[in-house]
């Protein structure tokens, strides 16, 4: 299992009424720097107000979202502090139990931006990139930091944007589990952005995005993931959302087509269910030998009361079409946000491979994590 | 067995009989949210086809969005201190359509509803406009709300 990173977004806030993450994020197709607007949701929606006197207002807690705490006092300069460290377990409670302490995210963020609703955005974000679980010894544990994402964004006017740097892919739904099949199997997750040039549309029922990308400049040509992705959704029911997605890429070794189609439902109250179906072909360049994998993803969220989030993980891998073998994982989670800037969460999750010829004992996996934002 | 049945009904009556007001409001860029009363008062009374009201009040405050910061923000957008009522006067309607009169924010406005009736329920809807009301574009940090929203509304027949 590879731990490659993360990439978080909350698709499941569609369960607030949230269709798309342009209210909440400055990138309009979710993930990196919250903007004003989803600062205050984070404290005053998704996080709980046990630690706040009764006297005090909303209005008084929103204010507290800015950076330390402080109201901002311009409106065109931002800054912000992720960090994330968590626990994983493998085989908990068995003799062959092992720990391992991973820092997941470690980034310092700064945005400029200036116009009318944020009209033009530059968004940079240095942080770390979380070490390899799985790599060969020496290299696990290796800190890396450097850019994770920067890039500069013109809405033309609010249904229109032009957005240019490095990016996650537009693809999918980027949802919060960083071994997510239809993360790691796609080449969407937390380490996989790239540079390139995307156009976000909003229109009242539809939402999407064209992405034409280089690869990033940063790794060695050869490896560089060059190729366009495209993504759109439409609202149904005037709540919901269903989509399709398509990339297609390849480098000197390699080429991967990636295909799918989602849905994300509101259930009201912060409640939702989120749905991804996926086929993905991958062709070695040098044996001419193309594996077609399937995955499929569905994620249910409850919402007990403010401040708690209680969760589902069902996922599929069919990761070569031309035999019998399938792996699923499946396992439930919760998340909590005490406070505002503050998340715990802890989930357990499944892995069983379904073979013809080959068993192999269940896998269980417990995760403690610990969201930190400033 | 009659009291099991007794209370069937009386409970499944209490279910239905509830009413209830939901403002559909749209959010820009997007997304929407709706915010729910259920403590109306009124009632609508049936002579022949025609339904009739002389008043449906609901107090602005009790409406409930789903984020408490925005329940604020609702109760003061629709400038609840001064004016802390809706008020649904002089409804008439017949064959699926009516009109009536709505005050907001001390602003009275004539609406076309359209509803169906079902089991004893009535199930209504009509769309208003904020400026209307002489309600400025309500917008919070970068999100606003569009100006025209949809209102359910859903009452019993007495």
């Amino acid at each position: 299992m590879f731990l490659t990173g993360l990439s978080w977004g909350y698709p499941n806030y569609i369960g607030h009424g949230y269709t798309s993450c342009l209210n909440c994020h400055f990138n309009p197709f979710g993930n990196g720097p919250l903007n004003d607007y989803g600062r205050a949701v984070s404290a005053t929606l998704v996080s709980a107000r046990w630690a706040y006197p009764k006297t005090w207002t909303e209005e008084e807690i929103a204010e507290k979202s800015g950076f330390l705490f402080k109201k901002p006092k311009q409106d065109w300069f931002r800054t912000q502090i992720n960090y994330r460290r968590f626990k994983l377990t493998r085989n908990p409670g068995s003799n062959e139990k092992t720990d391992l302490w991973i820092t997941m995210q470690a980034d310092a963020r700064a945005i400029i931006k200036f116009g009318e609703k944020d009209r033009f955005v530059a968004v940079y974000n240095y942080g770390q990139i979380p070490p390899r679980i799985g790599a060969p010894p020496g290299e696990a544990n290796k800190e890396e930091w450097k850019s994770r994402e920067h890039y500069l964004g013109y809405r033309l006017n609010p249904r229109l944007g032009l957005y240019a740097g490095l990016m996650d892919k537009v693809f999918g739904v980027r949802v919060v589990e960083h071994i997510a099949f239809s993360r790691t199997q796609t080449q969407n997750n937390q380490s996989d952005q790239t540079h390139g040039v995307a156009m976000h549309f909003l229109t009242d029922n539809w939402e999407g995005g064209i992405h034409g990308f280089v690869g990033n400049l940063d790794q060695n040509e050869d490896l560089r993931m060059k190729g366009g992705s495209t993504m759109i959704e439409r609202t149904v029911g005037g709540t919901h959302r269903v989509g399709a997605s398509y990339m297609n890429s390849s480098n000197s070794s390699f080429s991967q087509q990636n295909v799918s189609v989602h849905a994300r439902l509101n259930l009201k109250e912060g409640s939702s269910i989120i749905g991804e179906i996926g086929q993905i072909q991958k062709e070695i360049k040098a044996t001419q030998t193309t594996v077609d994998s399937r995955y499929g993803l569905i994620q249910t969220y409850l919402r007990p009361t403010r401040g708690i989030y209680v969760y589902n993980n069902i996922e599929y891998l069919k990761s070569d079409l031309s035999n019998e073998n399938f792996t699923v994982r499946w396992g439930p989670g919760v998340q909590v946000f005490p406070v505002q800037k503050i998340e715990l969460r802890a989930d357990i999750y499944n892995t069983r491979a379904f073979g013809t010829e080959v068993s192999t004992p269940d896998s269980w996996v417990l995760l403690l994590q610990t969201h930190l934002w400033l | 067995m009659k009291l099991v049945y007794l209370c069937a009904l009386t409970f499944s009556f209490s279910v239905f009989a509830q009413s209830k007001i939901v403002v559909n409001v749209g959010l820009s860029p997007a997304g929407s949210f709706q915010a729910v009363s259920t403590k109306v008062k009124g009632q609508l009374k049936q002579t022949g086809s025609t339904i009739e009201s002389d008043k449906i009040s609901v107090l602005i405050e009790s409406f409930k969005t789903e984020i408490d910061l925005r329940d604020e923000h609702f109760v003061k957008h629709l400038n609840s201190g001064k004016h802390p009522k809706a008020t649904i006067t002089k409804l008439k309607a017949k064959d699926g359509k009516g009109t009536a009169q709505l005050e907001l924010n001390g602003v009275t406005v004539p609406i076309s509803v359209k509803y169906e009736t079902i089991d004893g329920l009535v199930k209504a809807n009509f769309k208003v406009k904020a400026a209307d009301f002489k309600l400025s574009k309500a917008q919070y940090l970068g999100v606003g709300v569009d100006d025209e929203v949809v209102v359910d509304v859903e009452m019993p027949l007495k």
